[in-house]
């Protein structure tokens, strides 16, 4: 038996025992967050109540009797997200797959890089843009009213995300065994069939992580919405409503709330309730990725 | 089989227009800031004050670059550390016990927090409770929470990318863990986790929500003092354009930052792929 | 393994409580320094975004101007001038006065008396007032047609009982009247609720605006948009915001002045403790005539001396 020395032993125990105190503090940070979150709104769950909260449609937090009732907001959310994916998802798939199969090297050596610059515009940016250009142009081509709108918010945000969707698809796609490939070729089927019927659905676990992860990112984003979604208090029933997602709340409403007032223990109130939606999000994609198992195995 | 040619050419012409659109998309971006704000941009724009009458409306934005740039940095040194640990930790030591998928998945649902509630956050940890006010050095480390998945899942996949056989004969060969990390995996994964660090950087300086409340002033000399509040890029642009001052100077300001961050972004790229090159070498 | 894991737990909260203890200390230090009146080499001041671009103009003049404390008043020290004007709101600014991250609080609202209460100690210094014009497109045909509204029509604009401009008056095209106002637990939107609304509440349909430079925006883009803005924002661009009469008060300097034009709120900077030398002379100097001409430049109502 070779003899080991006792002092690197120690050292090495050391070491990891460092590694571990500094991984665990700094993840324990999210759930300080948490319960600090939930200690400034504790007042509005004594005494609005979850359901009324969640389920209220009148948000007025300055009138007397003070209501809170985030059910337009969690609305605006939903739409805001959802149409955002519904827009973003067939294009980032397609261009997923361009990527993957069909673009010609020169192509995917000049997309790859346009795509991660998407990625590094900040959404202030987007915000500032969509404000600017995209209100007046719909004020002027559709002669409405007034042009901000969800589904303003929504284009915006689609191209918020459509670089995410695809550079995670993608990753998914090139990560299917490339026994699959040869097999469709030495057959002689074509590449779109190749792609949309064996590379997908093999793929799809990941895919549908990118949408999840993406939904995530829209559901929390402010910037980019707070100027064009046009944050009215009404019940938004159509996506072209205007509408207050659950960011834009918070992020106007905030200066003005005095805190300890209700007011701005029922802003944190809303803020906890799209972390924990959020959270609900990427727990649920580690679900679906442990779950999703693809099924066919290489032969 | 007609039918099949023809859906096969039309799929093709949806997967080629896709791409096509993302390209015309960051084009139009891009050559309507540089159309808009470009004529903006000179040596005073760069290296001035604002000025005139309401403030910003003339001038430049050279304490806005400037504490910009102290922002990131002070979110460089609150996160780099501990991210990096924790990425090492993950990759190395963790693997695959419950401890680190606990880790990891606090990691991630932390990546997931609004920005503009980890602001909230600092404001009340360390603007208030612990008396910094609004300051360089509560924003720094509002941006540090911000950026501190983004080092650790950016990190732990360049870690991870690493050859596991350099790992698998280290070890049989008796070397100590601590040793292949520092001389072998480090050092092999170096360019990639130089990526991500600047992807942070790139995530930091563009990020509005939690300077908002915890650093940025619309007037302030960001000469670098920890405990004052400094002006910012993202957040002088938003005053820019949502206080109707100047749309000339938001327009001007966009640019520079754009401009700023996609250098940065090209930068990471370069880095990456020469990442991709040391792995498959 | 299981003992590596549970030592690590240990190292990490005694890592943790460290470092609060440390954070503890530093707060207290910090406190003591407060309280000990060392010279702080920095004015900061924060809150309500319509006041900040005033404040920091004449924070850029005054520092301009005087370079170093000493040429302020020969005994004060020969430091530089370092004033600090940030926004986050009124509501942010009030609070941040009382507990100290501000020295200056800047409020555009009217304080309650629990507010008020808060200042006893320190000062409650007005320089002026914001007046609310009933702002409307310059291309707006109401400007012609129908120059004046009376309370009661604004009320009906306003929450939404009035849905076109048609509605309004028959002479005016069939257009939605797009209503824009500020956030609702504003001091702008508590000053509207007080003049006209009285209680009211305001359509659901309305567009709730960030700030007053962006509702001014709206209106300048939008023709059909009626809002409250700012008169400092109106005057600023003249040709592209026309302000109507209410109930046949024009707002004009006299009349906001003999308070006949009844939409209006004040512009204060609060001071939770009594201001040191330097804080003072600033103050002193915002309600000279160099701070209120700012005011004035501004396009808002200087508080009359």
């Amino acid at each position: 038996m070779q003899k080991v020395n006792p002092r690197l032993e120690i050292r090495e125990k050391v070491i990891n025992i460092i590694f571990i105190s500094v991984a665990l503090l700094s993840s324990l940070l999210l759930l300080a967050m948490l319960l600090f979150i939930l200690r400034e709104s504790w007042p509005i769950w004594s005494q609005v109540g979850v359901m009324d909260f969640l389920s209220g449609t009148t948000w007025r937090p300055v009138s007397t009797p003070p209501q809170f009732g985030i059910a337009p907001m969690l609305l605006s959310t939903m739409w805001v997200a959802g149409g955002a994916l519904l827009i973003a998802a067939p294009l980032g798939f397609g261009c997923a797959i361009f990527l993957a199969e069909f673009a010609p090297a020169l192509v995917a050596a000049v997309l790859r890089p346009v795509l991660h610059m998407l990625t590094g515009i900040p959404s202030v940016v987007y915000g500032f843009l969509g404000a600017a250009v995209l209100i007046k142009f719909f004020e002027i081509r559709f002669d409405l009213a007034s042009g901000e709108s969800l589904f303003a918010a929504s284009l915006v945000l689609a191209i918020m995300i459509l670089p995410f969707i695809t550079a995670n698809s993608e990753v998914a796609l090139r990560s299917v065994g490339p026994e699959y490939r040869d097999a469709a070729m030495s057959l002689g089927v074509s590449r779109q069939y190749l792609a949309l019927r064996i590379l997908v659905p093999l793929a799809r676990k990941g895919m549908l992580g990118s949408l999840v992860l993406a939904f995530g990112r829209a559901m929390g984003e402010t910037m980019a919405v707070l100027m064009v979604a046009g944050n009215t208090l009404m019940l938004p029933f159509s996506w072209f409503n205007k509408g207050e997602p659950l960011p834009a709340l918070i992020a106007l409403e905030l200066g003005s709330s005095i805190p300890g007032t209700i007011h701005y223990q029922a802003l944190f109130a809303a803020g906890l309730v799209l972390i924990l939606m959020v959270i609900a999000v990427n727990l649920g994609v580690n679900l679906l990725l442990r779950r999703l198992r693809s099924g066919v195995k290489p032969f | 089989m007609r039918l099949r040619a023809i859906t096969d050419l039309l799929w093709k012409g949806f997967f080629w227009l896709s791409g096509l659109f993302i390209l015309l998309v960051l084009l139009a971006i891009i050559s309507y800031l540089i159309w808009r704000g470009g004529p903006y941009i000179n040596s005073q724009f760069i290296l001035g004050n604002p000025a005139g009458t309401p403030l910003g409306s003339e001038g430049g934005i050279l304490p806005a670059i400037k504490g910009t740039l102290w922002l990131v940095l002070l979110a460089l040194v609150f996160s780099i550390v501990p991210g990096l640990l924790t990425a090492i930790y993950l990759s190395e030591y963790g693997r695959s016990g419950r401890l680190a998928e606990m880790i990891n998945l606090l990691v991630q649902s932390m990546s997931g927090v609004p920005s503009i509630v980890v602001g909230l956050f600092v404001y009340a940890l360390g603007v208030v409770t612990l008396g910094w006010g609004i300051s360089l050095l509560a924003g720094g480390l509002a941006l540090a929470i911000m950026v501190f998945p983004v080092i650790v899942v950016s990190s732990r996949d360049a870690l991870l990318a690493v050859d596991e056989n350099y790992r698998l004969v280290a070890n049989s060969l008796g070397v100590a863990q601590s040793y292949t990390l520092r001389r072998v995996i480090l050092p092999r994964a170096a360019a990639g986790i130089l990526a991500g660090i600047l992807l942070a950087l790139g995530y930091a300086a563009g990020a509005t929500a939690p300077i908002m409340v915890t650093a940025a002033a619309i007037i302030a000399d960001s000469s670098g003092a920890l405990l004052e509040p400094v002006m910012a890029l993202p957040y002088h642009l938003y005053i820019l354009f949502n206080e109707h001052i100047s749309m000339n100077q938001a327009y001007a300001t966009a640019l520079v930052l754009v401009i700023l961050l996609l250098l940065l972004n090209t930068l990471a790229l370069w880095l990456h792929s020469l990442q991709e090159r040391i792995n498959n070498r | 393994m299981r003992k590596r894991t549970w030592l690590s737990v240990l190292l990490a909260s005694v890592l943790a409580l460290c470092l609060l203890a440390g954070c503890a200390g530093t707060s207290n230090e910090q406190g003591t320094d407060k309280n000990a009146a060392t010279e702080k080499t920095s004015i900061k001041i924060g809150g309500s975004s319509t006041m900040a671009p005033i404040i920091a103009k004449c924070a850029d003049n005054f520092t301009e101007e005087f370079k170093t404390w000493n040429k302020v008043d020969p005994s004060l020290p020969e430091e530089p001038i370092e004033i600090f004007v940030s926004t986050g709101g009124s509501g942010f600014g009030l609070k941040s006065a009382v507990d100290g991250t501000f020295d200056f609080g800047m409020a555009t609202k009217g304080l309650k008396d629990e507010e008020k209460a808060q200042f006893t100690d320190g000062t409650i210094t007005q320089l002026g007032s914001d007046v609310l014009d009933i702002g409307v497109n310059a291309a707006n045909p109401v400007a012609r047609v129908k120059p004046n509204l009376t309370t009661e029509e604004l009320v009906a604009i306003f929450s939404g009982q009035i849905k076109t401009w048609k509605e309004l008056d028959p002479a005016l095209p069939d257009r939605s009247i797009v209503v824009a106002v500020r956030d609702l637990g504003g001091g702008a939107s508590e000053v509207f609720d007080k003049a006209v609304m009285k209680g009211t509440p305001i359509s659901s349909e309305a567009l709730q605006i960030p700030s007053m430079g962006a509702l001014a925006g709206k209106i300048m883009d939008n023709a059909d948009t009626i809002g409250y803005v700012s008169s400092g924002l109106v005057n600023q661009n003249p040709d592209k915001i026309i302000p109507l009469s209410v109930d046949g008060v024009v707002p004009t300097l006299e009349n906001i002045n003999s308070g006949a034009y009844k939409i209006g709120r004040p512009l204060l900077m609060l001071s939770k403790d009594k201001p040191d030398a330097k804080e003072q002379k600033f103050l002193d100097y915002l309600q000279s005539d160099k701070g209120l001409k700012v005011v004035e430049d501004m396009g808002y109502i200087p508080v009359s001396q």
